[in-house]
């Protein structure tokens, strides 16, 4: 052994500073799993929520698609059920059912003059009246005035407005 | 040494050799370095690539390749604009748009053609061999059926067969068939006016087609909230005719009646309204019912009123009669020693219709008896500048206008190049043709106080809201004075008078003023007259103090008598009779006012 070797096992050793122990509560373990299904339930809640929404927008969705068809075939049946109507109301089906019904075509119109009416040569009072004859007494005899002053053109009163 | 190692090996001889030394620790190292570092350029390499790759496609190719998915993704459903309708004067329907149907097929997709093709006989009542033939075609699309009912197409889209698809498609419809056919006109295939009115306005009728664009998954069902956009069809200008519906069919069947007694070739028949020129009624025999288009002859769909012309004869005799009244050439009172025969040029001499002694005649008796000679006695009195002048006045050799397409505007020669002839021709309706609308526009223009109201056959448009927006009304021209008409007029009231020609036109409850004709008809292939045929004619209108209609109603080449005072008149008494009740126009022969 060398003379260096017993110097440095004869050297004081240095003093440790250990930490002072002392005495702590025991810790308690949280249990984990009510938070697990609480974090599970919220994520669950959020997705379905999400997903309900969803349903709900594309429902309306599909409710407007399949009212929109609605409307369509409802628009269809319109204008078929009206062209039924035009088909029926045609002057030649009309005056064939006219025939079948042994109706005849209207005779002479006959008019009543009413007193103090403006129109000349027409009939005298008390005779009937035609329905062939719409706006009988109220127009017609021969006052050429009539061309200029207003539209005593018959047509016009005939006219069917909306 | 030597000995100790020889020993040794003696010793051991079996002893295995050592495994071979593992290269050093520094060797090993140098290569693990080098394979990273070509991992790491190779993943650069690589990322480098996707880097380029994705700005390629994310930022130069971006716009084509979202177009391209969005093609895969998107459909566009074409909506078809619904063309508007025609109404008659009281709004009821004349020509409406139904939707309909269209069956189509790519034949590459239809998996049993035969079984297809019988199945679909079937449903669409149409002949299996046709649609054979059209499933056997090469291309990718076949229409197999179009415009059928919706019940129909709905039924075959039920058979869910491979290859054949159903589409909208929308109907033309004519609810009261043959009524004012050529009139309305037709559609073709595509939707397109093809005549009369729907050709006329075909691009109010149109309307625009919209389109919908829909985002739709792999099994073609749509995505609720996928991409979506609408764009509405405009539907067609709904038009509103001057025609009235009932009194058309009136006019019609008293039109076909006389065709068919005396066995004429066609006839027209034109009902106006002289104040406004709007007109009732337009009538021509042969018709056609524009629902079965192709079943139809080509000449029944013409309107033979505003595209045919013809001689108006003694009818044209009422231009030379105003002529020469506006000019005070005569009075109606002026008397006149009328022969049955005038020689008017070296190779021509004109005669009345029969032999009679040299009768004295005032001007109201000559256009009462439609006398040829009267009335070329008095043209010459009145030259052919004027006469020529009149005829321009009243509308002939120019077309007048009214909303129909292909009209004629009848054969009038410039007067410089009149023949010596011409002046009696002219003056008695020959050598002249007009048309039926035109000779009603004089005859018009006379009861109107002496302007001629331009003929239409548009009342106005539907808007919107559903109201009647008026059409525009071209003003009328003066072409006599109202003192002239008016003289005019009281001498027309003679035609049908006793002694006139058209007593067959009078009326029981209204006055009458008209004028028949009765023209040679030419021979447009060998020149000069039809030997034997003839055009019967009656004009006129009432009541004839205060007119509300005018009638003018021509049959072509009767066999069966030919004078238009027994062919003509028949229907004009029938005609005007009906339209004047329809109007409720009051009657003016107090006598006969009531029963």
């Amino acid at each position: 052994m060398s003379s260096t070797a017993r110097a440095q096992r004869q050297a004081p050793r240095p003093q440790l500073q250990l930490p002072r122990l002392r005495a702590v509560a025991p810790i308690s373990r949280v249990p984990r799993l009510p938070f697990l299904l609480l974090t599970i339930a919220a994520i669950v809640a959020a997705v379905f929520g999400l997903v309900a929404l969803n349903v709900s927008v594309n429902q309306q969705s599909f409710r407007i698609s399949e009212l929109e068809e609605q409307t369509r075939v409802a628009e269809a049946r319109w204008t078929a059920l009206q062209a039924d109507v035009d088909r029926l109301k045609a002057p030649a089906r009309i005056a064939k059912a006219g025939a079948a019904a042994r109706l005849t075509p209207a005779g002479r119109p006959r008019v009543v003059a009413w007193p103090g009416s403006r129109g000349r040569n027409v009939a005298s009072p008390g005779a009937a009246s035609s329905p062939a004859a719409p706006g009988a007494g109220l127009s017609g005899g021969d006052d050429q005035s009539g061309w200029t002053a207003g539209d005593p053109f018959p047509l016009k009163r005939y006219l069917a407005e909306p | 040494m030597a000995q100790a190692k020889g020993g040794s090996r003696k010793r051991a001889p079996q002893r295995r050799r050592p495994p071979p030394r593992r290269p050093p620790r520094r060797r090993r190292r140098v290569n693990g370095r080098r394979r990273l570092l070509a991992l790491l350029i190779l993943s650069l390499l690589a990322f480098l690539a996707i880097t380029g790759r994705l700005i390629v496609l994310q930022v130069f190719d971006a716009g084509s390749l979202d177009q391209a998915a969005a093609r895969q993704r998107l459909t566009v459903i074409d909506l078809p604009a619904t063309r508007g309708r025609i109404y008659d004067r009281n709004l009821d329907d004349l020509a409406i748009s139904i939707p309909a149907r269209a069956i189509w097929a790519d034949p590459r997709l239809v998996k049993d053609k035969k079984r297809t093709a019988a199945r679909l006989a079937r449903a669409l009542g149409v002949p299996r061999k046709a649609l054979a033939q059209r499933l056997d075609s090469r291309g990718r699309f076949v229409y197999l059926a179009r415009r059928i009912p919706r019940t129909r197409g709905d039924a075959v889209q039920a058979m869910n067969l491979p290859g054949i698809f159903v589409e909208v498609d929308v109907a033309r419809r004519y609810p009261s068939g043959t009524v004012a056919s050529q009139v309305l006109g037709f559609v073709d295939v595509e939707g397109h006016g093809q005549a009369g009115i729907e050709q006329q306005y075909d691009g109010l009728l149109r309307g625009h087609p919209g389109k919908v664009q829909l985002e739709r998954d792999p099994r073609g069902r749509t995505i609720p909230q996928g991409r979506r956009s609408l764009e509405p069809a405009e539907p067609g200008t709904d038009l509103v005719l001057t025609i009235d519906q009932r009194l058309q069919y009136v006019t019609e069947q008293a039109l076909a009646r006389a065709v068919h007694d005396h066995r004429a070739r066609a006839g027209s028949v034109v009902v106006m309204s002289p104040r406004t020129g709007e007109i009732l009624a337009m009538a021509n025999v042969p018709t056609f019912d524009p629902n079965q288009v192709g079943a139809s002859r080509p000449e029944t769909r013409r309107n033979r009123a505003v595209e045919e012309v013809f001689e108006p004869g003694s009818t044209n005799k009422t231009i030379t009669a105003a002529a020469a009244l506006e000019h005070g050439v005569v009075t109606p009172k002026t008397e006149t020693i009328v022969p049955d025969s005038l020689p008017l040029c070296p190779e021509k001499t004109f005669h009345d219709s029969h032999w009679h002694a040299p009768e004295l005649m005032t001007f109201a008796d000559i256009v009462a008896k439609s006398s040829n000679v009267g009335t070329i006695m008095t043209a010459r009195q009145l030259g052919r500048d004027r006469l020529y002048q009149a005829e321009v006045d009243f509308g002939y050799g120019r077309r007048s206008g009214v909303d129909l397409p292909g009209e004629s505007p009848g054969i009038l020669r410039p007067v410089s190049s009149w023949y010596c002839t011409d002046l009696g021709t002219n003056a008695i309706g020959q050598g002249v043709a007009v048309t039926v609308l035109q000779m009603a526009s004089v005859y018009g223009t006379v009861a109107n106080n002496g302007v001629l109201q331009p003929p239409t056959l548009l009342r106005g448009m539907v808007d919107a809201h559903g109201r009647v927006a008026k059409a525009d009304r071209k003003p009328g021209r003066r072409v006599l004075s109202a003192h002239t008409a008016r003289s005019l007029s009281r001498i027309l009231e003679g035609v049908v008078m006793d002694g006139g020609t058209g007593t067959v036109a009078a009326l029981d409850d209204w006055q009458v003023a008209g004028k028949t004709g009765t023209a040679r008809k030419p021979d447009t292939r060998h020149g000069g007259y039809l030997p034997g045929a003839y055009v019967g004619s009656f004009i006129g209108f009432a009541p004839a103090k205060r007119p509300a209609v005018v009638v003018a109603v021509v049959i072509d080449q009767p066999s069966r008598g030919f004078y238009g005072g027994t062919v003509a008149a028949p229907v004009f008494k029938e005609v005007t009779a009906s339209a004047l009740r329809r109007l409720g126009v009051v009657p003016t022969l107090p006598a006969k006012a009531v029963r």
